[in-house]
């Protein structure tokens, strides 16, 4: 090496150093959760349209009743009002209703797809691709795998699945991670194994995606040895969802900024209950989730915004089996800590008969993509022209809940 | 199905704990009596597959250092179902 390439690797150097240390500053990341409700859950059972008396003529077994005026003795199987239109589930009294009333959760009816496949799979799959529909599809590009892509450009960025298989939404250009949480256990491969695992990919295509998949168990399994020490601290003991989403909260606090979770089991053809039965749990149970996880968010809750969507609605009448089969418009779910909560948003129509669509489900009036494309713009400061690359051809739209 | 389908970086762990409890015997799958203690079960020993000299041909060097490192026969197995020979058609 001569003189003229000492200095300037010496005179390189300050800066370098500079860069390193900024990058590694805690900062205020804005994140995003995307929780996938498979199956299709029953909005109108989650979301009551308690106005409309023909929601009552259409499920005269599986209503949820109207918001109890006596406050005195309130009926607890009514419904929560949260609107002159709109209540809510009354399993989610303790959970979602108080985050509701501080503005941090807002409701969209009549969103969804516009795919009319009406089958799980075709329109999951559609939802997840997030591209044109009736277009050659490309199964290779999911949209959040294309946040993600968008995201990891200038800045640092880490997305993650907590699945057990890496969900077509992620899938595509970048190497995203995942990891289901539900049963964090002590790996039986242990480290000098996994080391000498990780050198046999060495040089094969799988190297990086072996290599992650031993980096991100090793880190999570770090992180939640904290969790566990403070859970025999306050003796709190969750599980099933909930547990899964506080772990979830404390990834995402520490490390990850996009993550993607599926919740099944919505598929309510028969016997789903009403205020009460089976729906209801579930709803409670995810509903618990929720409100723990943005519990455990603390501070960060206030950069952190949560979508809950689902592949479709259910009939708006109920079955010969006091359950709903498949229909259409569905009722996403935004919430967060910055959230411009404590409404019902969107374009909206009476519930009668006639503004049924095909005289059976919810119309689509707010598209998913613009709906989705709005809020992430707003939460990563997106351009345009960055969100035409996570949905193409789209327009995104606010709602103004950011 | 294409490789982005099973290939995912959670799922590759997945298959190397699958191939711990295949190759230390742990998953059972050895026992040709079911009331059979766990003890009782013979361990197949992978390594003595390696007499054959065609098989030696289809290993990989990266593998082959992997197995050198095996301390029991039960982790030489679990390389062996581990490796990316094991993993491609």
């Amino acid at each position: 090496m001569d003189r003229r390439h000492l200095l300037k690797h010496t005179l390189a150097l300050p800066a370098s150093c500079l860069a390193s240390r900024l990058m590694a500053a805690p900062m205020a990341q804005p994140r995003m959760l995307l929780v996938f409700l498979r199956g299709a859950y029953d909005c109108a059972n989650l979301l009551v349209p308690y106005s409309s008396s023909f929601y009552y003529e259409s499920r005269p077994n599986i209503a949820i009743a109207r918001p109890d005026a006596d406050s005195d003795s309130p009926n607890p199987a009514a419904c929560l009002s949260l609107d002159a239109t709109w209540g809510l589930h009354p399993v989610l009294r303790d959970s979602i209703l108080p985050l509701f009333l501080k503005g941090e959760v807002a409701f969209v009816p009549f969103a969804g797809i516009n795919d009319l496949s009406r089958s799980h799979f075709e329109t999951q799959d559609s939802i997840e691709l997030g591209q044109t529909l009736h277009q050659q599809r490309n199964f290779r590009s999911g949209f959040l795998n294309r946040l993600a892509t968008v995201l990891g450009g200038p800045g640092p960025s880490r997305p993650i699945s907590f699945t057990d298989h890496l969900p077509l939404v992620f899938r595509g250009h970048t190497q995203v991670p995942n990891l289901a949480l539900k049963n964090v256990g002590k790996p039986g491969v242990d480290a000098r194994q996994a080391q000498i695992i990780a050198a046999m990919y060495r040089d094969t295509p799988l190297a990086r995606t072996v290599s992650e998949g031993f980096g991100v168990r090793d880190e999570v399994i770090r992180s939640l040895s904290i969790e566990m020490d403070q859970a025999s601290r306050n003796a709190i003991s969750a599980k099933g969802f909930e547990l899964e989403a506080r772990r979830i909260a404390l990834l995402m606090r520490e490390k990850f900024n996009l993550g993607f979770i599926d919740v099944g089991g919505w598929d309510t053809h028969v016997a789903q209950g009403g205020a009460t039965g089976y729906l209801a749990t579930r709803l409670e149970e995810l509903g618990r989730g929720l409100a723990a996880f943005a519990q455990a968010m603390g501070p960060d809750w206030r950069d952190t915004t949560v979508v809950v969507v689902s592949e479709f609605g259910r009939t708006f009448r109920e079955n010969g089996n006091r359950g709903t089969d498949h229909g259409h418009g569905s009722v996403f779910w935004v919430l967060g800590g910055s959230v411009k909560g404590g409404r019902v948003v969107g374009e909206q129509v009476p519930l009668d008969a006639a503004h049924l669509f095909q005289n059976r489900d919810y119309p689509v009036m707010n598209e998913y993509r613009s709906l989705l494309g709005g809020l992430m713009a707003r939460q990563f400061s997106l351009s345009t022209n960055q969100m035409d690359q996570v949905f193409p051809g789209v327009l995104a739209q606010d709602y103004g809940l950011l | 199905m294409t490789s982005d389908a099973w290939a995912s970086p959670g799922q590759m762990t997945t298959r190397f704990e699958i191939a711990k409890a295949i190759g230390s015997g742990n998953a059972g799958l050895f026992k040709t009596d079911p009331a059979a203690a766990p003890s009782a079960v013979v361990l197949p020993q992978m390594a003595t597959l390696m007499r054959n000299a065609e098989l030696q041909t289809m290993i990989g060097p990266r593998t082959r250092e992997a197995l050198e490192q095996a301390k029991t026969p039960q982790e030489w197995n679990t390389f062996l179902i581990a490796s990316p020979d094991f993993m491609n058609r």
